[in-house]
């Protein structure tokens, strides 16, 4: 969880939209969480783990900082 | 609404519907005792996890059912404390009480219902902040 100040920022939206308009459904697939749960994490409202985080980012074939930035 | 929200739902509506049931029947019928059946139907509360197919949970779901628990323990704690205390101090430590069986049962069906309540509150919170 960040401490205070500190936001994780994340870049899905535009890379679900890269990816050919890829749908959360679609990337809740190919990272194994539900689409909620992907809402959220575009939405800034929930930290993923370091797992989760992998996971999105290998499947939009891309490294984990690619896809989240972490704001102090 | 995610699956894990809607079971938090199911369970709020069958815990306050136990209470509305069990005030109800008391006003109706003016027996407390027979009055207390209506906590029965807290057993619908587990009904969800009897579905043959369950729904996939992710590490979100788990985190919000550790933090709600969490939260429910934590008042079912205070309660618990208040009330142990409380009887104590306002009715001497030292005393005699009787109660009737209707009322000790009330009170452990409260338990449950307090933590159901608390848990299904805190979950759906937590799936409506995000």
């Amino acid at each position: 969880m960040p401490g205070k100040g500190e936001v994780v920022r994340n870049n899905i939206r535009r890379l679900r939209f890269d990816a050919g308009e890829m749908t959360q459904e679609q990337l809740g697939k190919l990272a194994g969480v539900t689409r909620h749960t992907i809402m959220a994490i575009e939405g800034g409202k929930y930290d993923p783990s370091l797992l989760l985080a992998f996971r999105i980012a290998r499947a939009f074939g891309k490294n984990v900082e690619d896809v989240f930035i972490f704001a102090p | 609404m995610a699956e894990f929200e809607k079971r938090a739902w199911w369970n709020l509506c069958v815990a306050v519907g136990a209470v509305v049931l069990f005030a109800a029947f008391w006003i109706v019928t003016r027996k407390p005792a027979a009055s207390a059946g209506a906590f029965g139907i807290l057993g619908l509360s587990g009904m969800p996890f009897f579905r043959l197919r369950q729904p996939a949970s992710d590490e979100r779901d788990r985190e919000i059912d550790r933090k709600s628990m969490m939260a429910a323990m934590s008042l079912f704690w205070i309660l618990i404390v208040i009330g142990a205390v409380g009887m104590g101090v306002r009715l001497g430590w030292d005393t005699l009480v009787q109660v009737p069986v209707w009322a000790f049962s009330a009170v452990i069906w409260g338990g449950w219902i307090v933590i159901l309540t608390a848990k299904s509150a805190a979950s759906i919170r937590m799936y409506r902040a995000g």
